[in-house]
């Protein structure tokens, strides 16, 4: 049975259902052979000797119809209706000679009966012409003669022709009762033939199920445990199967090759659970997805051990600097404690301060109102600073007026000057036309000539004395000149100390101004100083809170610690988890 | 107004009151002071003149262009101050015009122009010296008159090198006292000059 478990479950099939279809096909053919014959019996009985029957029994009705038309020609007397029946014997003897030669077509295999009917062919030829001769007689009018040939002669070929036919008729009908007796034989036979392959394919089939439930099913049956027991998650090394070389053996084979390969899985999934990650996984094939899957996944577990590692140092870092954290978070707030007692000593003293410098900006205000009163004060002495000055300028000018007039005064004085002058020189003139006209007198002039002498010398000292008035009154007009240069001085000056005066007031306004401002700045630093007190008292309240919140701060920052600690205690154990594993 | 800004108002007030005392002693002087004045004028009229050392000639003392000139008193009608005078067209330059004196026309020649010497602008004090003969009568400029005085012939040296032109045709010499003395006789004779104001006339 070897060679049989190492065929193909295709072959076996192709085989099995082969056999069942060459048995089948025996079966069908025998059926149609069989169905074949009786049907050509059928047709034979049908097409020859039915045929034969009805026209040897259509062939004796015509007869019979041409012998009564005969008889009936016979009895009657008319003319007429005579030929009638004439033209239907005529018409029935063509009926007649198709029959037989329809008859001689479906008989034509076999000598005997074409021996038969030709006798009967000829004896329809004698009676024809028997009755032709009747026929005429009849016109003729010799009834009685053709009566007796009619009867004689005519009547025994006719009978002797109806027998034939019967016999005939008689015949065929025998061979048609022998042809159905054979095709129910043949019927019989083919049934139990039909019958016998029937059963042998049945039994065939059979075998075939049973063996191919043994072949195939079974086998299946046990895989299909496996692959269920597989499914459950048990995984069961069966001992395999015969050696079989079929799809079932290779089911079988690669069932067990998966099964070890599974239960190499698994075992690599326990060494893992037991913490081993050092071992190398080797894939069954390219596509060996849960192969790959246990690669990743080992080195997976390696990366995330190496990094849980890393992890845990990180985690035992972070909770030992928490602590420090806390710990300087701790002292922070001490410090903090501290500076908030030292901030709220502050705020007391910058209170005071404040205090103090509203104070003393309020005796700044009433200072620089103060000071506004007098710049007020000094404003009104530049006034009357002012006005002094032009009273001086008033008097300058009236003095200019009085030099103006004395130099005018200088002038009419040297006008007389020069009036003396002149009377002097005429003097002199006169004094020298009196000397010409001394000398023109000659000795007698003489005295004459010392008088005009005398009167010239005079005026020559007149002359002398004018020139001496007119340098003194040179002097006196350069002394008024230099006295209206110091006067225009003086008033210029003066000017200069109206304008003085007057940028003094201005200054002086101005510094009144800026004292305003100053007084008005000086109050508003109150203002702010008062402020400034109600912001240290929010400041003071702030401090307080602060205060409370650096208390709160503390506290957290236990609760801190204490989640630290717990912190390191998971990273510690963390780590030992970790070294479990053993990469 | 001195240095120190104040002024001594006293002081001034009392210089001003002895200027005024002066002034009025000046203008009334005091019975001695005239008396002294005259004794010593007379004093000096008292002097005798001195003799004569010769003959000589009195002699009408002028300026003019800065030169002492002298000119013989007997052809001096009379000295006249120049106050207006009425310019000749159609006359020689050193014609300068013609002047009304007591009731005559006198034509006035400009001596500087006459002499070619450097023109100076009038002054207030242009005299005219009015000279006469029997029949010429004509005044000549003066910038200023001395006065009169002796000249004694030998006084006058005759001639001079230094003086040249026309000039030296109307002197009569130079003094010692470098004035010159022109010759007034040839300047009333001289034909130039009378035919110019005989055309003049």
């Amino acid at each position: 049975m070897n060679w049989l478990l190492n065929l193909a479950i295709r072959t076996k099939l192709l085989l099995a259902f082969g056999l069942m279809l060459a048995l089948i096909a025996v079966l069908i053919g025998g059926a149609y052979w069989g169905l074949n014959v009786i049907q050509q019996t059928q047709k034979t009985l049908f097409e020859r000797d039915m045929v034969i029957s009805m026209e040897l029994v259509g062939l004796r009705a015509e007869l019979n119809q041409q012998r009564s038309n005969i008889l009936i020609m016979l009895l009657e007397s008319q003319r007429v209706e005579q030929e009638a029946l004439e033209n239907k014997i005529i018409n029935g003897e063509a009926g007649l000679d198709q029959r037989v030669a329809s008859l001689t077509a479906q008989g034509r295999d076999e000598p005997t009966f074409v021996a038969r009917l030709n006798d009967i062919k000829t004896t329809m030829g004698t009676y024809r012409q028997t009755r032709q001769q009747l026929t005429s007689m009849i016109y003729d009018g010799q009834i009685e003669q053709a009566r007796e040939l009619s009867t004689g002669i005519q009547r025994e070929r006719f009978e002797k022709i109806l027998r034939i036919a019967l016999e005939l008729d008689n015949e065929a009908r025998q061979r048609g009762q022998a042809a159905i007796l054979d095709s129910e034989h043949r019927l019989h036979a083919m049934m139990e033939v039909a019958a016998v392959l029937g059963l042998s394919a049945l039994a065939a089939g059979l075998g075939m199920a049973f063996f191919l439930h043994r072949l195939i099913a079974v086998p299946l049956t046990a895989i299909t445990g496996r692959a269920a027991q597989i499914a459950a998650g048990e995984i069961a090394l069966a001992p395999t199967l015969a050696e079989r070389r079929d799809e079932i053996g290779e089911l079988d084979r690669q069932f067990n090759r998966m099964s070890t390969s599974l239960r190499e899985k698994a075992d690599l999934a326990q060494r893992i659970a037991a913490g081993d990650l050092r071992m190398e996984v080797t894939l069954q094939s390219d596509a060996d997805a849960l192969g790959e899957s246990f690669a990743t996944m080992v080195t997976s577990l390696r990366d995330l051990n190496q990094e849980i590692g890393d992890g845990v140092n990180v985690l035992a870092a972070a909770a030992a600097e928490i602590l420090t954290g806390t710990s300087q978070v701790a002292s922070g707030a001490t410090e903090t404690a501290a500076a908030m007692s030292e901030t709220a000593t502050t705020v007391e003293e910058i209170k005071q301060t404040a205090t103090l410098s509203s104070q003393k900006a309020k005796a700044v205000a009433d200072a620089a109102r103060q000071a506004a009163r007098i710049a007020q004060g000094g404003s009104q002495a530049v006034e009357n600073t002012v006005e002094g000055m032009q009273h001086i300028r008033e008097q300058m000018e009236r003095i200019a007026e009085s030099i103006v007039r004395l130099s005018e005064q200088g002038q009419a004085i040297g006008e007389i000057i020069a009036t003396v002058n002149d009377l002097s020189e005429q003097s002199n003139l006169l004094a020298v036309n009196a000397s010409i006209e001394a000398a023109k007198a000659g000795e007698q002039g003489k005295g004459f000539a010392v008088v005009a002498q005398e009167v010239k010398n005079l005026a020559g000292q007149s002359r002398q004395a004018t020139a001496q008035v007119r340098a003194i009154l040179g002097d006196i007009q350069k002394a008024t000149g230099s006295a209206v240069l110091a006067t225009e001085q003086g008033s210029k000056a003066v000017e200069a100390g109206v304008r003085q005066s007057r940028e003094a007031g201005e200054a002086i306004r101005q510094l009144a101004d800026s004292i305003d401002d100053s007084a008005q700045a000086a109050s508003q630093i109150a203002v702010s100083a008062q402020q400034q007190l109600a912001g240290m008292d929010q400041l003071a309240e702030a401090t307080a809170n602060i205060r409370q919140a650096t208390t709160q701060n503390l506290d957290s920052t236990r609760q801190t610690e204490a989640a630290a600690h717990n912190l390191n205690d998971l990273g510690q154990k963390l780590k030992v988890l970790v070294a479990r594993y053993r990469v | 107004m001195n240095k120190s800004g104040h002024i001594d108002w006293d002081a001034v007030k009392q210089r001003v009151a002895a200027a005024g005392h002066l002034l009025e002693e000046e203008f009334a002087p005091s019975a001695d002071t005239c008396r002294a004045i005259f004794e010593a004028r007379a004093r000096a009229l008292a002097v005798e003149p001195a003799a004569e050392p010769g003959a000589g000639f009195d002699a009408l003392e002028f300026t003019l262009a800065r030169e002492h000139y002298a000119i013989d008193t007997t052809w001096v009608r009379e000295v006249y101050p120049l106050r207006e005078f009425t310019p000749l067209p159609g006359t020689p330059s050193f014609v300068l015009g013609i002047i009304h004196v007591r009731g005559r026309v006198v034509s006035v020649l400009d001596l500087k122009r006459f002499f070619d010497l450097a023109p100076i602008g009038l002054s207030d004090l242009n005299k005219v010296i009015v000279l006469a003969n029997e029949t010429m009568e004509f005044g000549i400029l003066a910038d200023s008159i001395v006065g009169v005085r002796r000249l004694l012939r030998a006084e006058v040296q005759e001639s001079l090198p230094t003086l040249t032109g026309i000039r030296a045709d109307y002197l009569l010499g130079i003094t010692g006292r470098r004035e010159v003395v022109l010759d007034a006789r040839k300047l009333l004779s001289d034909p130039a000059i009378v035919v110019a104001t005989g055309a003049g006339n």
